[in-house]
């Protein structure tokens, strides 16, 4: 229930935002800053709620929403996306309070945009319906457009474009193969669903998953963006207005990588362990190309915007490294980038405001003028360059631990080895320790250090406390969670152990299903050995595994808030081929070939009672 | 025995603390209270150490006592007091806790730091008493303070990264500190940069060490149990041949994970300690404030690496090659900085390649195993040059920011007690005996001359223990002419400074800015320290019994501190009418008195043993250090003095041997020194310009630091800032954004294009359009099927035109005029019964004989007056029952 008010609750206050007189500006600047505030405060139920110990999706929601589909209206948070929600919760509010200047028009608009906004991102991090997530993925796309297009610099309609026909070539892919699993899953199960916990336990044959994995890689690498497909950041970047780029560096970027984690990664963990090493080598790239190349910027907002794409980079490599620490350093490295970018793109908005350029040649000296602001600035400078004891580090360091000991990981967690040369790559992501220090020092000593070259800058007036109220809880947060990290460290273990668990079990299921595939025949044989796939259960099959029309009776006790239940009756396990089902007379090929016999019910169903949980059996890990 | 808690974190915190207030309110504060926040939240951190160190002399457990225990009872590892505040970072198998050590070495390195900050704390009440920003400059030197405080005293490597990452951007905060010079903030910048290049070497050793091992705990890693981890694996490079002897497969390197470390690690400590390569940094973060170079830059944070290296002392033990490489790159430090020392006229560059060189010989002490004499020198070091640093600034302010040492000369005068104490630090550095840096630097030499340690090693490279032998007395040598070099150099810098004729402008020495009491006391109890020290590491030679010399030079240096305070008396009386009120004579003479009596008493102490009882030890430091440091390798004496601890492998000297190499250094010293008071007592004149323009392009070189600097602008500056243009230019905007992205629309674009052109809005157009797409259409579904179907059940076949899930072939009005026919038999004959009664119907084929048979399908079609014929071969491999 809390969770479905975070989600909407700021939907609700975008339209109260609407229903406000146009007139007041104030006052609508404030409902939005402060009814995203207390969605924040509202969101920290969450955190309080939330069971540390469980690695399964908590505080969660299902109700039917289109049921002759299969559509569900299904959210939950485990450890990987609390703090993604947390951040979007928290930066909501930074980003409309620290918005200024910056928004000179349509104020009404702006506000129920950056709520609507709010709603869309929160929703795609929390789904877990495919549908959902996608309608919440597409939404974001809507106030994210009108941000860029509206409120933007003077290449807005350009950027704005750029940043939706890119995603959109992505997302559209992506929808293909949404479908296709959703057909396919039809077809092993007999059951329409779009419930990514259903889907988790789908195992695809190779072919199947390299296309899958390929459409949805491409989605989230655009959106993350890696090393090619990034040239649409640095526009929409700069031409977006600072709470656009905020929210955009904040936490845009990490639907991205989020989506390669929840998304791409288990549910196609063939296809991903075959196409980690180059994706690892394009995030290794990224870390590197995009730290030279905000070395070669003299657009202060294009320069942070590239050190987004080499921060990410690490993130690219933690997850793609399967091991604990890297993809927990990952995930950490999101939260941190938010916060770091977030505010490096908020502090350089607020210089903005005053001077009206992006060239950080038009600044210099700047700490004599504004001598609180230049040290707010420089604490969350230092958190982007990694500084031990501030929040950079800690992610940074996870990931560079967990890659660089990927092999020994592998062994011990029994994950398949991704990464070819883990020593030299983690090298080589090393360097980006040097390359950041390199350009965001050269950017603060062209900004804030030095005489004061131009004269107009002698004027400029030091942070408001509007500006301080958005500022310093970054820099706070910057500062915390630097010296304090394990309390989030310890929330994500248990869902990243599960993760990595689940990998590993459906991995070797997937190499089953590919030797059975080359060897041509399912034999009998194989099929008893592979009765816990899901690819056992033949197409023709699928006439007998219709769901039976219940009596009323049964249905009125199932639905004693059995949401699962009530919408998919057919996950009974009666309805699955095997002993139960030739005893209840169901004739038919399954039934005499014995397909799975021996084995009371066929893993795709979960045992009763566990609303969420893993592919069973499973093996080794945790 | 278990360590003691003890709530250590106190000692980090209480700067740190200081620094917030600073930092946050410091704008609001009265200069006085922020004096008060900055210097009592160090001065308070140094009392916590010391409870800790010498607690027990309050009746409560203290390192000191818990040593004695230890030492009693002969438990294995250090005496240490330990606290763990809090699990820092968690993640599956690693755990890295915020929790404090202090054992012998780190006691020593946080006295040093709490006690020398302190002073420079004080010190900087005076020098910081005109900047306005003294707010921030004290809140930095207290985050400085603290963050070296996590480094010495972190209880695992990523605590100590902590701090050293803390440190350098404490460092490049404080050399940008007047930021509104360009100079100075690129100054800042590059020492960070630097740094990282460093760091990027200790990440990578801390990340091998963790994939080694599996912990980067300093109790765990001492406790021996991953050793042989650091040992498994080999990596041969370069095939020799075959060992005629052992049979054995010879490799020019054999690599092992402990080289790797060790290695990586040096690079990180090369980057902080600032040794060749990555030195350049030092010499320009003198564009800090004064007492910041003297904090950051002389006595603490520089020496971190050689703190770090005598840390992991365990590991490096392991590998004696790596020690090896490590004291050659130090020893090579220590004579390239001393020879660019002698061509530099600015006073605080002078002192930066002093202490670049100094660190060199701190970093060939760690290096040859004489980890104590490493860090010995690292103690004295910390006194004398803090001392020379400050004296330094006291010139500066005295002469309104003049750093030049050619404007200079004749302050003796003008300024005595900055004189003295400047002159103490000098004859301590340039190794005059029974000043601190003789015996430290002593230590250091004998370590040098007589270490044994290469001569076991295993190696990476295939060195015999000959050139090891060979390549330690080059290091001898090397240290040797580095330490002539080092007397040459700050007698040069003394006698420029102080001697001769004043070269000043006449205005500035009339309102010169005399040092106040806070800036002099500092300076005083520092040249105590630099006077004193030595005491601590007393070659066995001149301790206890044989403690003659010693009680000579106690009263020689007593008689030298008398001299001081007498030379300052005078100074005072003169400048008694003077604007800034005096200290009266008492309050210097009655503190140097005491110090001088106390000098007396020591020495007195050292000669007459049996009148207290006790004598002094010889190399304390040494004793002192043994437990935290298992790996140095002793060096006995003959004669006699047995040390406490038996940790092998102790190399035997005799007395003779000790005689020698001091007299070598004395002599060295005093050629030093003689030399350079002989040439430059005058100041320039037109004989040391004849000598250096005989130099010519040799001194040139010198004079620009042998153009280090332009090499790495050239070599790796310049390459990266092209490389980073060209991809912006050529890749980004240009290849990826222009070709593949806009490119791709332009496509589409084009595309939609020629969709427009078939737009054309001609009725005519369109309809001909539609006709010849029927016409198409109608084609491709009515047309005739060469597609067949087969199924073998048993012997007969089944076969059909079209795919299995065909309906029909053609449009439902082409049906009757589709005519199949299967020829079974190979007759080349339609049978009535081999035709098919529909086009899609199916028709069998009955075998006898099991075989291979050849289908023949046939299909007519007069729609289009067409026939296809398809066949397939077909197994049967059951006979017909």
């Amino acid at each position: 229930m809390i969770l479905t008010a975070v989600v909407l609750l700021p939907l609700l206050a975008a339209i109260l935002t609407l229903l406000l007189p146009r007139e007041e500006k104030a006052l609508i600047r404030n409902f939005g800053v402060a009814a995203s505030a207390l969605i924040f405060l509202v969101s920290l139920v969450l955190l309080w709620k939330f069971n540390t110990k469980s690695p399964d999706m908590q505080l969660g929601i299902q109700l039917a929403w289109v049921k002759t589909l299969g559509i569900s209206f299904h959210m939950g948070v485990d450890g990987i996306s609390l703090f993604l929600v947390l951040l979007t919760t928290f930066l909501t509010p930074v980003a409309i309070l620290g918005a200024g200047g910056a928004v000179t028009k349509r104020h009404k608009e702006f506000v129920a945009a950056m709520l609507v906004l709010e709603t869309g991102m929160l929703g795609a991090f929390v789904a877990m319906d495919m549908v959902l997530f996608y309608v919440f993925w597409e939404l974001m796309l809507v106030p994210m457009y009108l941000l860029i297009g509206i409120w933007g610099g003077e290449r807005r309609v350009y950027a704005a474009i750029k940043f939706v026909l890119y995603t959109m070539v992505g997302s559209v892919l992506m929808l293909v193969a949404i479908i296709f699993m959703y057909l396919r899953f039809h077809e092993l199960t007999g059951v329409y669903t779009f419930d990514l916990l259903e889907w988790k336990r789908m195992i695809l044959t190779p072919a199947e998953q390299f296309f899958c994995f390929g459409t949805f890689a491409l989605a989230f690498m655009i959106k993350v963006p890696v090393f090619p497909l990034h040239t649409w950041l640095p526009d929409a970047h700069v031409e977006a207005p600072t709470p656009g780029s905020v929210i955009l560096a904040g936490v845009l970027l990490k639907l991205g990588t989020y989506g390669l984690l929840r998304f791409a990664m288990p549910l196609f963990p063939y296809a991903s362990t075959k196409l980690a090493p180059y994706i690892a080598i394009l995030g290794i790239v990224g870390i590197i190309y995009g730290a030279l190349l905000a070395y070669a910027q003299k657009d202060a907002k294009k320069l942070i915007a590239y050190s987004s794409i080499s921060h990410l980079g690490f993130v690219v490599l933690g997850l793609m490294s399967l091991s604990i620490q890297g993809t927990e350093g990952a995930i950490f490295v999101m939260i941190a980038h938010g916060i770091t970018s977030g505010g490096l793109f908020l502090g350089f908005g607020m210089l903005y405001e005053r001077r009206h350029t992006r060239l950080m040649s038009e600044y210099g000296g700047l700490w004599k003028v504004v001598p609180k602001f230049s040290a707010l600035y420089l604490v969350i400078m230092l958190g982007s360059v990694g500084l031990p004891g501030l929040c950079g580090f800690v992610g940074e360091f996870l990931v560079l631990v967990g890659s660089y000991d990927h092999h020994a990981a592998a062994v011990i967690q029994g994950v398949p080895v991704t990464l070819p040369h883990p020593k030299l790559m983690t090298a080589a992501a090393a360097l980006g320790v040097i390359f950041s220090a390199v350009y965001l020092l050269v950017m603060f000593q062209k900004v804030f250090f030095g005489p004061v070259k131009h004269k107009i800058n002698l004027s400029l007036r030091d942070v408001t406390s509007r500006e301080l109220g958005a500022i310093v809880p970054l820099v706070v947060m910057t500062i915390a969670l630097g010296i304090f990290p394990s309390p989030l460290l310890r929330r994500m273990e248990p869902a990243v152990k599960q993760h990595l668990a689940e990998y590993q079990v459906k991995y070797k299921a997937s190499i089953d299903v590919k030797k059975a595939r080359r060897a041509k025949v399912l034999s009998r044989k194989a099929l008893r050995g592979l009765a816990s796939k899901l690819r056992t259960i033949k197409p023709a099959d699928r006439q007998k595994l219709r769901p039976r029309r219940r009596g009323k009776a049964a249905a009125a006790k199932a639905s004693k808030g059995k949401w699962m239940k009530k919408t998919f009756p057919s996950r009974r396990l009666g309805n699955l081929p095997g002993r139960g089902a030739r005893r209840r007379g169901l004739k038919g090929s399954a039934g005499r070939r014995g397909l799975g016999r021996g084995r009371r019910r066929a893993p795709i169903i979960r045992p009763r009672g566990r609303r969420h949980g893993m592919p069973q059996p499973m093996r080794g890990g945790r | 025995m278990k360590p003691i808690q003890f709530p250590l974190f106190l000692i980090p915190l209480l700067p740190l603390l200081g620094a917030a207030i600073s930092l946050i309110f410091g704008r609001r504060m009265r200069r006085q209270s922020v004096h008060l926040v900055a210097v009592g939240a160090v001065v308070s951190a140094c009392v916590v150490a010391l409870i800790a160190v010498f607690g027990h002399l309050f009746g409560d457990v203290s390192l000191w006592s818990l040593r004695g225990e230890w030492l009693q009872s002969g438990a294995t590892g250090a005496p240490r007091l330990v606290d763990t505040a809090y699990t820092w970072i968690a993640s599956g198998g690693l755990q890295i806790r915020a929790g404090f050590l202090l054992d012998p070495l780190s006691a020593v390195m946080v006295l040093v730091v709490t006690f020398v900050g302190s002073l420079i704390h004080i010190y900087s009440c005076g020098y910081m008493a005109s900047d306005k920003d003294y707010a921030r400059y004290f809140g930095y030197l207290n985050l400085f303070t603290g963050s070296m405080l996590i480094l010495v005293l972190g209880d695992n490597l990523v605590l100590t990264f902590v701090g050293w990452e803390g440190v350098g951007l404490c460092s490049y905060l404080l050399i940008g500190f007047w930021y509104e010079k360009d100079a100075n903030a690129s100054a800042g910048k590059k020492a960070f940069i630097v740094n990282r290049v460093g760091d990027f070497g200790f990440i990578l050793g801390m990340l091998l060490l963790w994939a080694t091992v599996g912990t980067l705990d300093y109790a765990d890693l001492a406790s021996g149990s991953p050793f042989a981890a650091l040992l498994d694996k080999k990596w041969h490079f370069f095939y020799q041949g075959i060992d005629m002897l052992s049979g054995q497969k010879m490799y020019l390197i054999t690599l092992q994970p402990v080289h790797l470390i060790g290695l990586s690690l040096f690079v990180g400590a090369m980057g902080k300690s600032a040794q060749i390569p990555l030195y350049v940094w030092l010499p320009d973060a003198m564009a800090g404030p004064t007492p910041v170079s003297a904090l950051i830059h002389a006595a603490t944070m520089v020496t971190a690496g050689v703190y770090m290296v005598a840390r992991l002392n365990f590991i490096y033990i392991l590998s004696p090659t790596v020690m090896l490489v490590v004291a050659s790159f130090g020893a090579l430090t220590a004579l390239f900085a001393a020879t660019i020392a002698f061509a530099q006229n600015d006073i605080k560059k002078v002192l930066a390649y002093s202490t670049v060189s100094q660190l060199g010989f701190m970093f060939t002490a760690v290096g040859v195993g004489a980890f104590g004499a490493g860090i010995f020198h690292l103690l004295t070091h910390a006194f004398f040059k803090a001392c020379l640093f400050m004296c330094a600034g006291a010139v500066i302010h005295a002469l309104h920011e003049e750093q030049d040492i050619r404007e200079m000369g004749g302050l003796r005068k003008l300024l005595p007690v900055t004189h003295w104490t400047f002159l103490i630090s000098c004859v301590a550095i340039a190794g005059l005996p029974f000043f601190s840096g003789f015996f430290s630097k002593d230590m250091i030499i004998l370590g040098t001359a007589v270490n044994t340690f290469s001569k076991t090693d295993p190696g990476v490279l295939m060195l015999t223990p000959s050139v090891v032998k060979i390549w330690t007395y080059c290091l001898y040598g090397v240290l040797t002419l580095a330490s002539i070099g080092t007397a040459f150099y700050m007698f040069r810098l003394y006698a420029l400074t102080f001697l001769g004729e004043n070269r000043t402008d006449k205005k500035v020495i009339q309102t010169l800015h005399t040092p106040s009491n806070s800036m002099r006391w500092p300076l005083i109890i520092l040249a105590g320290g630099a006077t004193m020290l030595g005491v601590l590491g007393l070659p066995p030679v001149l301790a206890g019994k044989g403690g003659l010399f010693f009680f000579v030079g106690t009263l020689l240096a007593a008689g030298f501190l008398l001299w001081v305070a007498f030379g300052f008396a005078n100074q005072v009386a003169p400048h008694a009418e003077g604007e800034e009120a005096e200290p009266t004579l008492w309050i210097v003479q009655v503190p140097l008195t005491v110090i001088a009596a106390g000098l007396v008493f020591l020495g007195a102490w050292s000669r007459w043993p049996l009148l207290l009882g006790k004598s002094i030890p010889a190399d304390y430091i040494n004793t002192w250090l043994a437990q935290s440091i298992p790996g140095q390798a002793g060096i006995t004496v003959k004669a006699g003095f047995a040390h406490q601890l038996n940790v092998p492998p102790y190399i035997t000297v005799s007395h003779s041997w000790e005689w020698l190499f001091m007299s070598i250094a004395t002599v060295g010293a005093i050629l030093g020194v003689g030399s350079a008071l002989l040439i430059y007592r005058r100041g320039p004149s037109q004989a040391i310009g004849s000598l250096v323009a005989s130099m010519g392009w040799l001194y040139r070189l010198i004079y620009d630091k042998f153009r280090i600097d332009e090499l790495y602008a050239c070599l790796i500056l310049r390459p990266i800032t092209w490389l980073a243009w060209f991809l912006r230019k050529a890749i980004d905007e240009f290849l990826v954004d222009k070709v593949l992205v806009t490119g791709v629309s332009y496509v589409v674009y084009g595309l939609g294009w020629l969709g427009t052109q078939l737009q054309t809005g001609r009725a005519r157009q369109y309809l001909a359009a539609v006709l010849v797409g029927l016409g198409v259409m109608i084609f491709l579904v009515v047309r005739p099927t060469s597609t067949m179907t087969v199924k073998v059940q048993g012997a007969s076949v089944y076969v059909r035109a079209g795919k299995l899930s065909d309906k029909v072939i053609g449009v439902s009005h082409g049906k009757l005029r589709t005519k199949v026919g299967v020829d079974c038999n190979g007759d080349g004959k339609i049978t009535p019964d081999e035709r098919a009664a529909t086009p899609t119907a199916w028709v069998r084929c009955n075998f006898h004989e099991p075989g291979k048979k050849k289908i023949r399908m046939i299909v007519d079609d007069s729609r289009f007056g067409t026939r296809s014929e398809t066949t397939r071969i077909v197994t049967i491999s059951k006979e017909r029952r």
